[in-house]
């Protein structure tokens, strides 16, 4: 009976990894980053992900700014921001904010500047649901290791962590 | 709060704006009704009047005319009869000149002549009488006095003074006897007349005045009677001399006109005056009143003629009575009126009626958008409150979750867990809800994103199997061929749909199968129809075939819809070649087409009662209040599966009969995906099936057809090629005649055999077969053997093993990855997952403790790769521009190998290549094949191993790297079977398994 409280935590947090599989938020790229993080690494995927929201962020708000430029022509730096906004996401699994980027580059190819505040419009708010996702994930695994140092509580190494 | 406010006020916004709109189409003004009402009474009003003065002028001028008419024929019948009077005077003139002067002595005497006027007294209406005057001279008045016996006498009744002549009366009718010897000529108007009538030899009348006897107002007519030698042209002077007397005859008129006007008194009463205008200024009223009876308005004038030319008289008529008001002229009129008040008062009730109706309708509008407000409110509130709670309940759950992990005694641990338990339900209850009102909020967008369609059934099928096995309930899905792999749509909330329909029916079956099928609309409904055509022509054959004690379904157990048999499906999946060419050719005109999809859930279960069928899909009622006892559930789920089915385009119903079970049939539209896209799309959106099986062949024994199909259809995913054999004994008699055995054909790889018809024991047949490959020399490769069960017993599985099935058994409900899973062990290739574990194992031996540059501009595409390399052991640099890169491979450098993103910006990764390689060509040219310094300088040449990361992998950016000096790509993000590849090449130092390079080979083939 043990150990009960870590595996609800657990399969909860693998339904909402189910649940974000199936909306299509993740692919399976983030699987085979989270399949980086080992003893040696113990914070890699959390680390990466913050790298990627920091980031994400500084894009966002040259893309956002550079949108709102009145005299704004300068589609190019655009796509270069695009591209490595998709680079990043992709990276991470963030498919379905790969895929509006996707949709964002078509349109600043095209110097569609309406497609393109619609397409940011859909990227930001994709981006912080996936923002979102990500946190609670997160909490909940630090709650899965908590409650699994609760759970042996000679743990080799203690988490202080009230 | 807040928030709804704004909604609210958003609505009521959006209804005004509504409303304004709608406002402006509303012709009738309320307000000028009235007044266009009054307007129209009044032109009513004139129109009456107008109509009116027209027919009062009519009758006005017709009773002028009827006047006219009247005056006129009285004056002529007036006149006609004073002729006629006048006539016979004229005659007694001539009688009297005949018969007393011509006759010596005279034949006449007073006697004689009042006899006889009496007697003619007829032919003379108008004169009240006649008499004879003679003309005697003053010489002559004594002899004529002595003669006669009496004198002379004056109108006055008195001796006649002496005159130059006399004119006494001799003769008279008896009417005015009391005239006879009087002196005519002493009469003024008498005297006067006799001295014109015998001047003119013509009669004369006088002009009126009141005659003697009568005191009548009346004329005298005056003839004069001659000598008979009168000259034939008399002058004046020969006229006096002859005269010998004077006939006059009094006209009572006043009498005589009345009686004539009595004789033509018609239904109107006129009044008639008769003048004497011969003194033109001063009439003299020979008859008739001066009086103003009468209406003066109409009078007429006729003109008489008496036959005297010195008198003039006219007769003037009128009517008596004024004339009365026209009744046809009021009464028309006021119809008209009437008729045009009614006509307006109706359209103004008309005008006032729409206006009402109108309003209404606004005021219904405004109903209506409030009621809709309200209710896309109350799905908002709904929405946000389930969405307020949901978040307190994970609290609550996760909570129950710790406490369970707790110590407790049992009965807290009871508790607790009724509590999760209760929890947990209402958790799911809170998210139907809130997927229903999200629905009906319209807040719930559906994706359009590719996927595969066969794995999301294979992924509900495996969530449960672990339910059907336990029940012992045969779970199968069947995807035609005809159905694209790929299809764009939301696949989240199409699983959410079969998974509620597949679930309800583990729910409600505890017998038989579930089976699931997915067809292309059109053909499913083309075989339905032909089905039911058959059905209602051939009612035998439909009865014959169901009351088979055996059902030609998955299990064998009778299904609702009998049309979904094997009859059904064995078109549907064989005999439709042709239509499958006309689908394909559609699909080619047109490839990015809707694809409409048809699918099937069927169950054997408890079924659904009639009476409850109309209710199915409203939420929160279940078929009756002791199906949520027995089975618990909200009854929520069907209705959000509608919702959900009707937001993806298609619709859902079911035919259900009880204890029979149930089919839901529903349809959705989907998007084809592009052609070209689709190898590419495959790759990410499915999950791969191992390929390795492609080309094998495989015999299916089993004695259901539709579950043959099911397995065929999983091993054909797989590219396996199958035969599925009804019976084994048919198989092995056909065998033993037919060279399907022969030495030159090859024998099948697998056998697989159900489990049913196992048990019923015609094992043997298999079993002779073996035996008869082996002889045959087959021996080197035979058929593994695979038993497919639904649930099975240890028993049955130590007999199967004990049978020929040591292979595998592969427990149902099949899914292809879990086929190719047991196939892999059966045929001895290796899981996925050693090769995995093999692969990182040897990644790790490969990438151990070298070291790795990594360049990429983007920090966390850095990070992930530097992370993947140093798992596998590797040290690992990072560089974050081509300048950076440079730097660090500054010869001599000890990296062995490097990792190049290809865009950067300023310098990307073709150009930092060929830097790179130029540098090392210099450093070569340099050494001149000296190989002094440590590193990866094959033949003593610097050359390192610069791999691209790339996230497009087509061909041509292969070419580019390959081109510009570059080693090999790993695609982006990394993968570890792509990364292994790539590595591989280049770090062959150490010893590689056969195996693995086995699966090198195939996974390079593969890619």
């Amino acid at each position: 009976m043990l150990g009960f409280g870590a595996e609800r935590l657990r399969a909860y947090m693998n339904r909402l990894l189910a649940l974000l599989f199936h909306q299509g938020v993740l692919d399976e790229q983030f699987l085979q980053l989270q399949q980086l993080q080992d003893e040696s690494s113990p914070n890699f995927v959390s680390e990466v992900v913050n790298i990627y929201f920091h980031e994400s962020e500084k894009l966002l708000r040259n893309l956002r700014g550079l949108l709102l430029d009145r005299e704004f022509s300068d589609f190019k730096k655009m796509g270069s921001h695009l591209n490595q906004f998709m680079g990043s996401s992709s990276s991470i699994g963030a498919q379905r904010v790969r895929n509006v980027c996707v949709a964002f580059r078509a349109a600043s190819e095209q110097s569609n500047r309406a497609g393109c505040m619609r397409a940011l419009e859909l990227l930001e708010c994709e981006y912080c649901y996936l923002k979102n996702k990500l946190h609670e994930l997160f909490q909940i695994e630090q709650q899965r290791i908590l409650a699994a140092a609760v759970r042996y509580p000679p743990v080799q190494h203690p988490i202080n962590n009230p | 709060m807040t928030e709804k406010r704004q909604s609210h006020h958003m609505v009521a916004l959006r209804v005004n704006e509504q409303l304004g709109t709608k406002r402006k189409y509303s012709i009738i003004h309320k307000v000028s009704n009235p007044r266009i009402l009054a307007l129209w009474i009044m032109l009513m009003l004139i129109f009456s009047a107008q109509i009116y003065d027209y027919m009062d002028d009519e009758y006005k001028e017709r009773r002028k005319e009827v006047l006219v008419s009247m005056c006129d024929q009285r004056a002529r019948m007036l006149q006609d009869q004073f002729g006629v009077s006048v006539n016979h005077v004229h005659a007694l003139a001539i009688l009297v000149s005949t018969f007393h002067y011509l006759k010596n002595p005279s034949a006449i005497d007073q006697e004689t002549f009042a006899e006889y006027t009496a007697r003619t007294a007829f032919e003379r209406p108008l004169l009240s009488g006649v008499a004879y005057a003679e003309r005697v001279v003053n010489s002559e008045r004594e002899e004529f006095e002595k003669q006669h016996g009496w004198t002379i006498r004056t109108m006055e009744r008195e001796p006649s003074p002496t005159k130059d002549e006399y004119a006494p009366v001799i003769f008279s009718q008896e009417t005015v006897s009391y005239i006879e010897s009087l002196d005519m000529m002493s009469g003024e108007e008498d005297g006067e007349n006799i001295l014109r009538a015998r001047i003119t030899g013509k009669a004369v009348l006088t002009s009126p005045f009141r005659l003697l006897g009568s005191h009548h107002l009346g004329v005298v007519l005056t003839f004069p009677v001659y000598k008979s030698n009168l000259p034939p042209n008399p002058t004046v002077k020969d006229r006096i001399k002859s005269t010998a007397g004077y006939l006059g005859g009094a006209f009572d008129i006043e009498s005589l006109v009345e009686n004539l006007l009595g004789q033509l008194a018609g239904n109107q009463a006129i009044v008639v005056t008769v003048y004497d205008i011969t003194n033109y200024s001063d009439p003299l009223i020979m008859y008739g009143h001066q009086s103003q009876e009468g209406d003066m308005s109409l009078t007429h004038v006729s003109r008489l003629d008496f036959g005297d030319p010195f008198r003039k008289h006219e007769m003037m008529c009128r009517y008596l009575q004024k004339a009365p008001p026209s009744w046809t002229a009021l009464t028309t009129a006021f119809f008209v009126f009437v008729i045009g008040f009614l006509v307006g008062y109706m359209i103004y009730g008309a005008a006032i009626h729409i206006v009402k109706v109108e309003d209404d309708f606004h005021k219904m509008q405004k109903l209506k958008v409030r009621a809709e407000a309200a209710d896309v409110a109350k799905s908002q509130f709904l929405a946000t409150v389930s969405h307020e709670i949901r978040t307190p309940m994970n609290g609550i759950l996760g909570m129950l979750a710790l406490l369970l992990d707790t110590e407790l005694s049992s009965p807290q641990r009871d508790y607790a867990q009724t509590a999760q338990a209760c929890g947990k339900s209402l958790i799911t209850l809170i998210n139907e809800v809130l997927d229903r009102a999200k629905i009906e909020a319209g807040k719930l967008e559906l994706e359009a994103v590719p996927f595969d369609l066969r794995s999301i059934l294979d992924d509900v099928l495996s969530l449960f199997s672990e339910k059907c096995r336990n029940k012992g309930i045969e779970l199968a899905v069947f995807v035609s061929d005809k159905v694209p792999e790929i299809v764009i749509g939301d696949p989240g909330r199409f699983r959410q749909v079969i998974t509620n329909l597949v679930g309800n029916s583990v729910k409600f079956t505890e017998r038989g199968h579930i089976f699931v099928q997915v067809h292309l609309a059109e053909q499913a409904k083309a075989m339905m129809d032909v089905r039911t055509e058959k059905c209602l022509n051939g009612v035998s054959e439909c009865l014959g075939q169901s009351s088979g004690h055996q059902f030609q379904t998955l299990s064998g157990y009778q299904a609702a819809d009998d049309r979904n048999s094997w009859d059904t499906f064995k078109h549907l999946i064989t005999d439709d070649d042709f239509r499958y060419d006309a689908a394909s050719k559609a699909m080619n005109d047109n490839t990015h087409q809707n694809v409409t999809l048809m699918l099937c859930v069927e169950d054997t279960g408890i079924g659904i009662p009639e009476h409850a069928q109309k209710r199915v899909f409203t939420p929160f009622m279940q078929a009756d209040s002791s199906t949520s006892r027995h089975y618990g559930g909200t009854g929520i789920g069907l209705s959000i599966s509608k919702c959900l089915v009707e937001l993806m385009g298609g619709h859902i119903n079911f035919i259900s009969r009880l204890h029979v079970g149930s089919t839901f049939l529903f349809t959705v539209d989907f998007q084809r995906c592009e052609k070209n896209a689709v190898g590419d799309l495959k790759k990410t959106v499915s999950d791969d099936l191992p390929m390795a099986f492609k080309g094998l062949k495989a015999i299916v024994f089993d004695g259901k057809p539709v579950r043959a199909a099911v397995t065929r259809y999983h091993l054909n995913r797989l590219g396996i090629q199958v035969e599925a054999v009804r019976s084994m004994t048919a198989i092995s008699a056909s065998d033993k005649n037919v060279s399907l055995v022969s030495k030159t054909e090859r024998l099948p790889d697998l056998i697989l055999v159900e489990k049913d018809s196992w048990i019923s024991g015609k094992d043997d047949g298999v079993n002779l077969q073996l035996s008869d490959w082996r002889k045959n020399g087959h021996s080197y490769k035979l058929p593994k053997m695979i038993l497919l069960a639904t649930n099975i017993t240890s028993s049955e599985l130590d007999k199967a093993k004990a049978a020929d099935f040591a292979d595998t058994v592969i427990m149902k409900p099949l899914r292809a990855s879990m086929v190719a899973a047991c196939l892999q062990q059966a045929l001895g290739m290796g899981r996925k997952p050693q090769h995995n574990v093999c692969k990182s194992t040897f990644l790790r031996s490969l990438l151990c403790s070298k070291k790795i540059l990594v360049v990429d501009d983007n920090i966390v595409n850095r990070r992930v790769a530097a992370g993947a390399l140093k798992k596998f052991g590797a040290d690992v640099e990072c560089a974050k521009s081509g300048e950076e890169a440079l730097k660090w491979l500054e010869l001599p450098h000890s990296f062995d190998a490097c990792f190049m993103d290809i865009q950067m910006p300023e310098m990307d990764g073709f150009e930092a290549t060929r830097r790179i390689r130029q540098m090392e060509s210099i450093a070569n040219e340099q050494i001149n094949g000296g190989c002094t310094i440590e590193g990866i300088a094959r033949n003593g040449v610097w050359h390192m191993p610069i791999l691209a990361m790339t996230a497009d992998v087509i061909h041509a950016t292969l070419d580019k790297c390959l081109k510009c000096g570059m080693d090999g790509y790993v695609s982006k993000p990394f993968e570890e079977e792509n990364l292994y590849q790539a590595v591989a090449k280049f770090f062959e130092s150490k010893p590689v398994s056969d195996s693995l390079q086995d699966s090198q080979t195939r996974g390079t083939e593969l890619f």
